[in-house]
């Protein structure tokens, strides 16, 4: 199985470990990633102008249908972003076009052959839960992971495909490979405040806290994240706020690095 | 006359230019304060910051490795492309070594090897190499920058290798007021000039008959009018035009010499065996065979058949003329082009290697000790916010310094990750590199906003920087038109400014090693002190309501609807939005609403009642609304709406429609 990685914007800098440890699970599990010259998915541009969001995604679109590579990226903002973009495209013919006319100045197009997938998609339905079990060398037992699903995978289901969006149960199987428990808890499905981060920091933070908190509340030891903004909200964002890991505001954890434990990775 | 005159007109020029530098360096303000620092309070925090890290033996020790792997060998730009560093080496190698031992040859070249003599080997030889360095270097970055005006097919790139993989043009700067940088072109074009006229110069003096007669006057005991030495004369002569490439046999003083070998052969010997012992005699000592100026000699080998003409003309003499001045003007665009980064691109970077470089610090621990049983310690980031606090001054300081050591190379923007989008906007000011040029421009012609009172020492650096910047003269000719354009330029700027993912490629490829990021985010504050904010600041300014009135005032509802590209997907009849029910579940389900009713925010409206208020044909309202610009885009209101509405999506596009504005603004 090949894939082109896509790695967005901040892992490189801000979670190289994400990247670094994606790359080595993946190979490990009989994955070829190919690393192509990618750019912003369009994020943060969005908020701005329509069309150059869905230019930069196409951008990135066409970078790896050039290479006949579908993308797998570890970040769901990334991956929303991406297959909004896909979607959008192929319900617009006249989008299409008038994005392939931008695209032609760099000599790329945009065909639509290869939809964007997400890393627990391809680690779920691409690999398969049994398979990976076979990898899990020293299960995590004991621990209790709260899963947070991070909404631009989620929703909306019509565009993203990622899971039942009201009862997902994929997150949670696939942590439940590692050997840790999962837990139930209210605000699995909710944001985790970062896409306003720039915007309403206070509101952001607010949003962060309640979900840390209720995650705490269901005697979670840590909240399991895969998504780079997600990890970012609360690892970084969560530093500078100065909010000490307790009991009732756990440590959040990338998948990755619980299921490179599992497999008895020496990081 | 002319020598000394010019020599210091350019020395006065210089020094001039770099006192503009210098008061450059401390006036602009990159820091996060309003007040800005004043000149003492920025030297005493540079003074500190040094202090602290010089103290011990690991800086010292750190600052020479830097001086030696990043300014001598500047393996930055090694790792961002092995042949730019080459060309970069021959004219940086080259070009220095001239300077040294042949600019001031009088002074450093005797001084290092005292018997230096400029005619003698390897000396001769060594001045041709080095000017052969710096020619083939400037040559072959001449062509690399015609060529990458080109856009590079992206489609067409190589592999994965990013480095040779998206590259946009280096876009021309729509806002080059003021800006006394001469193009990328004519100055390259001044060193091979330099060079070109240096080597033409050795040609002619080594072909031209009035040189050697003077040298002959002036070296020998043998002399033109004593009738014994003609003869002598004659087989010097004749030894130095077979030997030393010196054209003599078209003048009438010679010509019976050199007809004479023709009738007798044994003659041309015995003259050139005679010539060979004068030779040994009188030259040899001070003057080397120039075979060894190895391209000078084929160069007077190329002229030689114009040597009456050049010799007639004194064209050494021209040629020194020019050679000198156009040495000389060198000397004096040192501080106002990018040759200024002769001195500020080591400095930045010495700068930044010793105790200021907190980009690299990441507040963050190791995670391969993580130990799941034990909860995370507490971060400790006192020390990296005490050294922070206290080298503030210094930091903006240090980042003006940052602002001269970009010489545009664009290395940042060939890996700018929202380079692309440039397509779409049109805006330069999204590449680095662009935008390092803007933000320069921006910090010295920036208005004064009313709400910050600047210590009245400045106002007059600040006066005398614009005039010499020419934002005086342009505000003089063109008053209200310039002050448009700055206007202009600023909102471009700002616009670029958040059009950036803050991903530090800039920052990785540097090759001057330039904390971008820290520029970026510094800038970014100064554009709001000076009252120019992102939309989703700007749009906090007023009340909804206030912003509705002004937005109706300013734009009709006609013009919306021209826009399709913000306007992508709402349309413009009011009957897609009867779909809605206004069941609230879309409310219901909002994290925003949620928590603003738990923690007394203001709740401002509902995304029902925004849905309500497209309903009504009020857009102009909803897209001010606070609801829209605190929309976390998490989906629940689309993924739960009855109704298929596709509440979200709507929301963004309402914020597309309200930044459009709002950039404008």
């Amino acid at each position: 199985m090949r894939f082109a990685f896509f790695k967005g914007c901040k892992i490189p800098h801000y979670l190289p470990e994400y990247g670094l440890s994606m790359a080595n699970i993946l190979k490990t599990l009989g994955v070829e990633l190919v690393e192509l010259p990618f750019t912003c998915c369009g994020h943060q541009i969005r908020d701005y102008s329509f069309i150059s969001f869905i230019h930069a995604a196409a951008w990135n679109l066409a970078i790896a249908e050039k290479e006949d590579l579908r993308i797998v990226t570890p970040c769901k903002c990334c991956f929303g972003n991406l297959k909004h973009a896909h979607h959008h495209l192929k319900s617009s013919p006249s989008l299409k076009k008038e994005i392939n006319d931008i695209l032609k100045k760099d000599n790329m197009e945009w065909k639509g052959t290869h939809a964007p997938k997400h890393l627990l998609t391809v680690l779920y339905h691409d690999l398969g839960a049994g398979f990976i079990k076979n990898h899990v060398t020293y299960p995590l037992t004991g621990l209790s992971v709260a899963a947070h699903y991070g909404c631009h995978a989620l929703r909306p289901k019509k565009i993203t495909q990622f899971d039942n969006p009201l009862a997902p149960v994929i997150f949670e199987e696939l942590i439940e490979i590692t050997g840790a428990t999962t837990v139930d808890w209210d605000r699995r499905l909710e944001c985790c405040g970062n896409p306003i981060l720039a915007r309403n920091r206070e509101l952001s933070i607010e949003l962060m806290k309640n979900k840390l908190a209720d995650a705490g509340k269901s005697s979670a030891d840590i909240v399991c994240t895969a998504c780079t903004y997600c990890q970012i909200q609360f690892d970084h964002v969560r530093n500078e706020e100065k909010l000490p890991i307790s009991s009732e505001y756990p440590q959040a954890l990338l998948y990755t690095t619980l299921l490179a434990r599992a497999m008895g990775f020496k990081h | 006359m002319l020598y000394n005159t010019m020599f210091y007109a350019a020395l006065a020029v210089m020094c001039v230019g770099f006192m503009i530098c210098f008061a450059r360096w401390f006036f602009i303000e990159l820091g996060y304060s309003v007040q800005g620092y004043s000149f003492f309070e920025k030297i005493f925090s540079m003074a500190k910051v040094k202090l602290r890290f010089f103290a011990s033996f690991s800086g010292l020790v750190s600052i020479l490795k830097v001086i030696i792997v990043e300014v001598l060998l500047q393996k930055r730009l090694f790792l961002l492309s092995p042949l730019r560093w080459g060309f970069h080496m021959l004219i940086f190698y080259g070009f220095t070594l001239l300077v040294l031992f042949h600019v001031f040859d009088q002074s450093i070249a005797l001084l290092v090897f005292p018997d230096y003599l400029s005619t003698l080997n390897p000396w001769m030889f060594l001045r041709n190499l080095m000017g052969f360095f710096v020619f083939a270097g400037v040559t072959a970055t001449i062509v690399r920058k015609i060529k990458e005006k080109q856009p590079l097919p992206v489609g067409e790139m190589p592999g994965a290798n990013h480095k040779n993989g998206i590259c946009f043009p280096g876009t021309g700067s729509l806002f080059s007021y003021g800006s006394l940088s001469i193009s990328d072109i004519m100055l390259p074009c001044l060193i091979l000039m330099i060079v070109l006229s240096g080597f033409f110069l050795e040609a002619t003096l080594i072909i031209s008959r009035s040189v050697y007669e003077e040298m002959v006057m002036d070296y020998s005991d043998l002399d033109y009018t004593n009738p014994d030495d003609e003869e002598d004369l004659s087989a010097l002569s004749f030894y130095w035009e077979k030997e030393y490439g010196v054209i003599l046999s078209y003048h009438e003083n010679y010509t019976e010499t050199f007809n004479a070998k023709n009738f007798d052969g044994n003659f041309g010997e015995e003259l050139r065996e005679r010539g060979a012992e004068l030779n040994e005699q009188y030259c040899i000592d001070c003057h080397s065979r120039p075979v060894n100026a190895f391209i000078s000699y084929p160069v007077s080998k190329l002229i030689a058949h114009g040597a009456f003409l050049l010799d007639s003309i004194r064209a050494d003499v021209w040629l020194w003329y020019i050679h000198v001045l156009s040495s000389f003007l060198f000397m004096a665009l040192v501080p106002f082009s990018r040759f200024l980064h002769l001195l500020s691109t080591p400095l930045s970077l010495a700068m930044n290697r010793s105790g200021m470089d907190f980009s690299k610090k990441k507040p963050t621990i190791n995670r391969s000790k993580i130990d799941f049983s034990q909860k995370k310690p507490a971060i400790n980031r006192s020390e990296t916010d005490f050294l922070q606090k206290i080298s503030e001054p210094a930091l903006s300081l240090k980042r003006s310094l940052e602002l001269d050591a970009c010489v545009q190379c664009s290395a940042c923007s060939d890996v700018c990750s929202v380079a692309p989008i440039f397509r779409t906007t049109d805006n330069p000011d999204i590449f680095p590199s662009e935008k390092m040029r803007s933000i320069k421009n921006f910090l010295i012609s920036a208005q004064k906003p009313s709400h910050v009172n600047r210590s009245k020492k400045f106002s007059g650096a600040a006066i005398v920087l614009r005039f010499f910047h020419g934002a005086t003269l342009q505000k003089f000719f063109h008053g209200d038109a310039f002050n448009k354009t700055l206007h202009d330029a600023a909102l471009r700027l700002t616009k670029g400014s958040y059009i950036c993912t803050d991903c530090f490629r800039c920052n990785e490829v540097c090759p001057a090693g330039i904390d971008l990021k820290g520029i970026w985010e510094s800038s970014r504050k100064r554009l709001d002190i000076a009252g120019f904010f992102p939309p989703h600041k700007s749009v906090n300014m007023k009340n909804t309501m206030e912003w509705a009135e002004q937005y109706k005032k300013d734009c009709g509802t006609k013009a919306l609807r021209k826009d399709k590209r913000t306007f992508y997907k709402i349309p413009s009849d009011p009957g897609f939005f009867s779909n809605c029910v206004q069941c609230s579940i879309c409310s219901n389900v909002c994290p925003v609403v949620e928590i603003s009713r738990s923690h007394s925010h203001d709740p401002g409206l509902s995304p029902q009642q925004v849905m309500n208020l497209l309903r009504l044909e009020l857009r102009d309202v909803a897209m001010f609304s606070s609801m829209v610009w605190n929309c976390t885009t998490c989906y629940m209101c689309q993924e739960h709406c009855p109704q298929g509405i596709e509440v979200a999506d709507i929301l963004y596009n309402l914020r597309n429609l309200a930044s459009n504005y709002l950039g404008k603004e």
